[in-house]
């Protein structure tokens, strides 16, 4: 039998259910793995690892007297340090909130609870959830185990790297042009960033609230469709929150994709700032899907640069909205990145937000008039490998599009996973869009792909050996 | 950097006069990415003044709720 770190959080949740492993005997390898590794990745900021016990303790009790509650129910989990936790401090990476103790949970925290969810504790993400790396921040920025030296992207860096060293089966993470995707693609890993109003933001700490997703991001895409299940869902205290009932994404992961068709994004994908190995990679993963049935052709969208700008624009003024009165009061407690990146969004006039909101409509207007011909958009996850963390500017996102921000701006449901590993041995990715609340359907298509290259259970090599 | 941008100079006077204290090593890095985002902000617009002129009404009667209750549509639809 494979190693149980090795398992994926769905295949775990099955040996529970049929009793053949405890939440307890699975925490405790994971607290072990922690306790191995988190000095050198630096993944986790606060472990809960007493909490974690007790928990696991009390499901594997409901779950012998025959009340399982359903998949979660005894599975380790991890959160990005912007959610919400009662009794647990939270910090968003910031030393502004070193010491923030929040006496609520928030909604999605509250969803895991109650589906018997078990809290490993939380993970350290970029200052405010802007970009990063934070070199300067509340505690060192986590260090991407496939290459220590480079970027483990962000802002939910945490979770990427507590996955890729599997020190937590499943983490929630938030993306607000591309924070769950980001490091999820460069860390090998999976994450899908929902239809926006799909899973509430209450309790998040909001970074653009117009644009802010909270996701998860899993060893795999089975994992994210199974977490997915368990927290979106409406949330009548969420005003960004739509009426719609929870997914059922796991249920349907093993429909077929005969029929299916799947529009490549030539212009996302085939453009000068993709590097040639990412756009080798995309299209042997569009090869693949095509022998699994679906028909590919090619679509065309607005440039990339359009929706970068649009969205850069609403998030550093919606950003600046937030932080405003503490950059004017404390701004030397600030990280000189995300100080320098967000002042900027005091430069944006109101008629610069507005006209990037037009430009957010009709952008959507194309977006949808594309879903129309096709079921699903694939391109290219990332523009090349991930870089060097010293070499990284903090206004990189002025300099280069930024291929993630499409989905945030549509709001549409997108998965990153990995297709495959560069010249460097660093992982490469696809992103996989679709129309508004059919995360279902991309899921599916994500899934589909990868069960069939079997890249999902790579580890980072020095990981391998230990 | 386009005569139309403001001076190392004036973009940090903009700064201060909004209550902020830029970080010493970085103002010049910042006033360079200001001036990165003018152009990007003066494409925008022609985008969406180009789209107004073509489209008629569409755009100009574009909701502009920051919310996506209106964005993706009105939560009772679904």
């Amino acid at each position: 039998m494979n190693a149980l770190y090795r398992l994926p959080a769905h295949r775990q949740s099955e040996m529970i259910a049929a009793g053949e492993l405890s939440s307890v005997e699975l925490v405790e390898m994971y607290i072990d793995r922690i306790e191995q590794y988190n000095d050198r990745y630096c993944a986790f900021i606060t472990p809960t690892t007493e909490l974690a016990l007790e928990q696991a303790k009390a499901a594997d009790f409901a779950i012998k007297k025959g009340k399982r509650i359903g998949p979660l129910h005894g599975l380790p989990i991890a959160l990005k340090d912007a959610y919400d936790t009662a009794g647990i401090r939270t910090t968003v990476g910031s030393k502004l909130l070193a010491d923030r103790v929040p006496t609520t949970d928030a909604f999605v925290v509250s969803k895991l609870k109650a589906a018997g969810a078990v809290l490993l504790g939380k993970l350290e993400c970029t200052e405010f959830c802007l970009g990063g790396p934070s070199m300067d921040g509340l505690v060192p920025h986590s260090r991407n185990p496939w290459s220590t030296d480079r970027y483990a992207g962000g802002s939910s860096s945490g979770a990427g790297v507590a996955l890729a060293a599997r020190m937590v089966p499943l983490t929630l993470g938030s993306d607000t042009g591309g924070s769950i995707r980001i490091p999820a693609a460069f860390c090998g890993v999976a994450g899908h960033k929902p239809t926006y109003g799909r899973v509430s933001l209450r309790g998040l700490f909001p970074l653009s609230g117009s644009l802010d997703h909270a996701g998860p991001l899993a060893v795999c895409s089975a994992d994210c469709a199974m977490l997915l299940d368990a927290i979106s869902g409406h949330d009548s205290e969420d005003p960004t929150s739509v009426k719609a009932e929870p997914t059922q994404a796991y249920a349907t992961l093993n429909e077929s994709l005969t029929g299916l068709r799947i529009g490549y994004v030539t212009n996302f994908t085939e453009n000068a700032f993709v590097s040639e190995s990412m756009q080798k990679s995309t299209a042997k993963a569009l090869d693949v899907l095509r022998e699994l049935g679906a028909t590919v052709v090619p679509v065309e969208l607005p440039d990339l640069w359009d929706f970068t700008t649009c969205n850069t624009t609403i998030m550093l003024s919606e950003a600046y909205a937030v932080h405003e009165k503490n950059l004017q009061t404390n701004a030397s407690v600030y990280t000189k990145f995300t100080r320098s990146r967000i002042s900027l969004g005091s430069m944006i006039s109101a008629s610069g937000y507005l006209n990037a909101q037009k430009l957010r409509r009709l952008l959507n207007d194309t977006l949808q008039q594309r879903f129309a011909e096709v079921d699903v958009m694939v391109y290219a996850g990332m523009l090349d490998d991930p870089p060097e963390v010293t070499k990284i500017d903090p206004f990189y996102f002025l300099q280069t599009p930024l291929i993630t921000a499409p989905a945030n701006v549509g709001g549409i449901p997108t998965t990153s996973v990995c297709s495959g590993f560069s010249e460097l041995g660093l992982p490469q990715s696809i992103q996989i869009s679709g129309r508004w609340f059919e995360d279902d359907i991309v899921l599916r298509v994500a899934h589909a792909y990868e069960t069939s290259v079997g890249l999902s259970d790579q580890l980072p090599p020095n990981l391998e050996d230990e | 950097m386009k005569e139309s941008d403001p001076t190392l100079e004036q973009f940090e006077a903009i700064l201060c006069q909004r209550g902020l204290d830029p970080v010493e090593q970085d103002i010049e890095k910042m006033h360079a990415a200001w001036c990165l985002l003018r152009q990007h902000l003066e494409k925008m617009k022609t985008v969406v003044h180009s789209a107004q002129t073509s489209s008629g009404e569409s755009c100009i009667t574009f909701p502009q709720a920051i919310f996506t209750p209106t964005f993706l549509g009105s939560r009772e639809d679904r």
